[in-house]
């Protein structure tokens, strides 16, 4: 799947890096280890504004390049959603924002942040908690 | 801002429906508060926060769950608004066309009860998405494909029952289902067509059954509480081959389109293929200030640079073959043969392409049924990330097609946006499905939409056009226009409603239906 070919970080260990085979979801990292800062941190590898900014992240944070299609991350996010607290970043486009809000939104109740930096890109925070330690299925 | 209560309904009467749902589904199935938020409209036009609000929400887990809320429903004059699963994002998502209106989620009712390999069928519950059907069909590797929406996160039953469409051979949603479950107003328990014999097999074998063929009112409609519904699955095909053509002028609409007809009728293309226009396939991947910083509708200079920068046309029409090779090399030699004579066409099978991501490559998953999210890239295309459909049918002509383009583009750049709009090909019409893509957070932006909607909506009417489907916001605008003899449709629909739904609580302005008591002041 290009998309998952495509990705790559900017920081942190090689160790952490997703390597899916193709027409294959990517897989969960190592959910028994206790979440770090960031769980997921997002650039949209297509704008400078995205890279500069992923780029002066602390390096523990590695950054993952994507762009406007969430497909390839959709199981690895709703199962992580399900399982664990989680923290996001990104700095996407409002396509990739929006889905990983409703795709997380699923299965845990997701605290938001977001602001517009330009016609192209929205800088967000989120945080999850499964919906089954609060009392909600769905939404 | 406290949660808005349905007309004649009082705050101790709500709270003391909302505690008996509470003994039914338990405490944690019952939403109310902040909770409520997400059963809101993501994409909202109205600019009157108060429109579309629901008071709570409450998701049963069973059949017999929702029967016993239903008769609660009945009791307190409480209106229920269902959904499947809430994701019919552009027309409304979860949200309620009834202000105070609780809605019934039937997300949790989410178990795949049968798929059958042998016969291609799947028995399934409201809240399973395309994404779980598929992943129990691969899980399991059985040789079946789904035909899927461009968003994959909603419900299989969902889609169907709205009249949703998809790119394989099945594409026509509704018209692969076969054999409903259904919960009245009443309470009562319906089977449709086979289901109706006890101990029978063939339930999602053979719709009609025996007598009126009912199902097709319970789709689009608030007549009932569809809980279990069959769909047909296609056998994995021997063969597999999608296919791009690209034409590099506004007015091969229509050739193309003539073209389109006698091969589709003639099953020579096989799939439910798709004409989309410059725009929204270049939104997919792109944003139009990668290639613009202008405002307004992009100039041909713009779309001339974008055609060549990503190998697409001002029209990209996206289909596929299936089956053994010779049958799929026989029919793709008349489809070549017959566009080729449109100058400039170009033909693409996805090992040409160069780029990445591309649209073909991304089609050629969704026309074999892989489900995504890959679409909602054209959210990007200006800022703002709100969108609406507007979607007229139209017959399969060239005339009715540069017709109905032009009537749509010119009104749509008139008012600032760029025409972004697709042509999906059933056997004898044509959804011209327009998406406009317009910034959610700006109130007037809002208000330009919804005046530029209610513009199109009329001069579609005048020439005899209307819409298959449409957002919760113009739901009775849009029946409105289906008035023929001093609106006779409405009229029976509206017998039916009182007929099945006497108190009025199941959905109340779903597709313009209101019931009795909500009545006045709107047509008929």
């Amino acid at each position: 799947m290009d998309s998952v070919k495509r990705r790559h970080f900017i920081g942190g260990s090689a160790a952490t890096l997703l390597v899916a085979a193709a027409l294959e979801w990517p897989r969960l990292p190592a959910l028994a280890t206790p979440p770090s800062r960031d769980d997921f941190a997002f650039f949209d590898e297509r704008f400078e504004q995205a890279r500069r900014i992923a780029a002066s992240w602390p390096a523990s944070i590695a950054p993952v390049a994507v762009q406007s299609d969430i497909t390839a991350w959709s199981n690895l996010l709703d199962r992580a959603a399900r399982e664990r607290t989680l923290q996001l970043r990104g700095i996407t486009t409002e396509s990739f924002r929006f889905c990983a809000a409703i795709l997380m939104g699923d299965h845990a109740e997701v605290e938001l942040q977001v602001s517009r930096l330009d016609r192209d890109l929205v800088q967000w925070t989120m945080r999850t908690t499964p919906k089954s330690k609060v009392g909600r299925f769905n939404g | 801002m406290a949660e808005p209560l349905p007309p004649g309904v009082t705050k101790e009467r709500m709270a003391d429906a909302l505690e008996r749902f509470r003994k039914i589904v338990g405490k944690d199935w019952v939403f109310s508060g902040e909770k409520v938020a997400s059963y809101h409209d993501p994409y909202t036009i109205s600019n009157d926060d108060g429109r579309y609000k629901a008071h709570a929400a409450v998701a049963p887990e069973s059949t017999e769950q929702v029967q016993a809320i239903v008769k609660i429903a009945n009791e307190f004059r409480v209106p229920l608004w269902t959904v499947s699963r809430g994701k019919n994002f552009a027309y409304g998502g979860a949200a309620p066309v009834l202000s105070g209106s609780v809605v019934l989620d039937l997300s949790r009712m989410n178990r795949i009860l049968e798929v059958n390999e042998k016969f291609g069928y799947a028995l399934v519950e409201p809240g399973v998405s395309y994404f779980d059907l598929y992943k129990y069909i691969q899980d399991r590797g059985m040789k079946l494909w789904l035909d899927v929406p461009d968003p994959g996160w909603g419900s299989v039953m969902g889609n169907a029952l709205d009249h949703g469409v998809g790119y394989t051979p099945y594409g026509d949603h509704f018209g692969v289902q076969c054999g409903m479950e259904v919960v009245l107003a009443n309470g009562e328990l319906v089977r449709t067509g086979m289901g109706a014999v006890p101990g029978n097999n063939t339930w999602q074998l053979f719709k009609y059954g025996f007598g009126p063929y009912v199902d097709g009112i319970f789709s689009q409609s608030n007549f009932g509480i569809v809980t279990k519904m069959g769909i047909w699955l296609m056998p994995e095909p021997p063969g597999y081959q999608p296919y791009m053509i690209t034409f590099p002028r506004e007015e091969d609409i229509e050739q193309i389109v003539e073209i389109v007809r006698p091969l589709r009728l003639n099953q020579v293309i096989q799939n439910a293929a798709t004409i989309r226009s410059l725009v929204l396939d270049a939104s997919i991947f792109s944003t139009k200030s990668q290639y613009t910083s202008d405002k307004g509708p992009i100039p041909d200079s713009v779309a001339k640079k974008i055609m060549a920068d990503q190998e697409i046309g001002m029209w990209n029409f996206c289909g596929a073959l299936y089956g053994p090779p010779p049958v799929t090399d026989a029919l793709w030699t008349a489809i070549r043969d017959s566009f080729a004579k449109i100058p400039g066409a170009k033909f693409y099978f996805p090992q040409d392409r160069k780029r990445s991501p591309d649209i073909l490559l991304h089609r050629a998953e969704t026309m074999k049924g892989v489900p995504k999210l890959t679409e909602f890239g054209f959210l990007n295309w200006d800022g703002g990330g709100g969108h609406v459909g507007f979607s007229p049918v139209s017959p399969t002509t060239g005339h009715d097609a540069l017709k109905q383009y032009r009537m749509v583009s010119n009104r749509v750049r008139e008012f600032g946006f760029d025409y972004s709009g697709l042509m999906a090909i059933g056997f004898r019409e044509l959804h011209h499905v327009t998406v406009i893509v317009y910034d959610q957070t700006n109130p007037q932006e809002r208000k330009k939409l919804d005046e530029l909607f209610g513009i199109l909506v009329r001069e579609a009417a005048a020439e005899g056009y209307g819409e298959y489907r449409t957002h919760i916001h113009y739901m009775d605008m849009i029946a409105g226009t289906y008035n023929w003899n001093n609106n006779a449709l409405m009229k029976m629909n509206q017998t039916i409603k009182d007929a099945l739904d006497p108190n009025g609580i199941l959905s109340p302005g779903k597709s313009g239906i209101w019931p009795k008591h909500l009545r006045e002041g709107k047509q008929p």
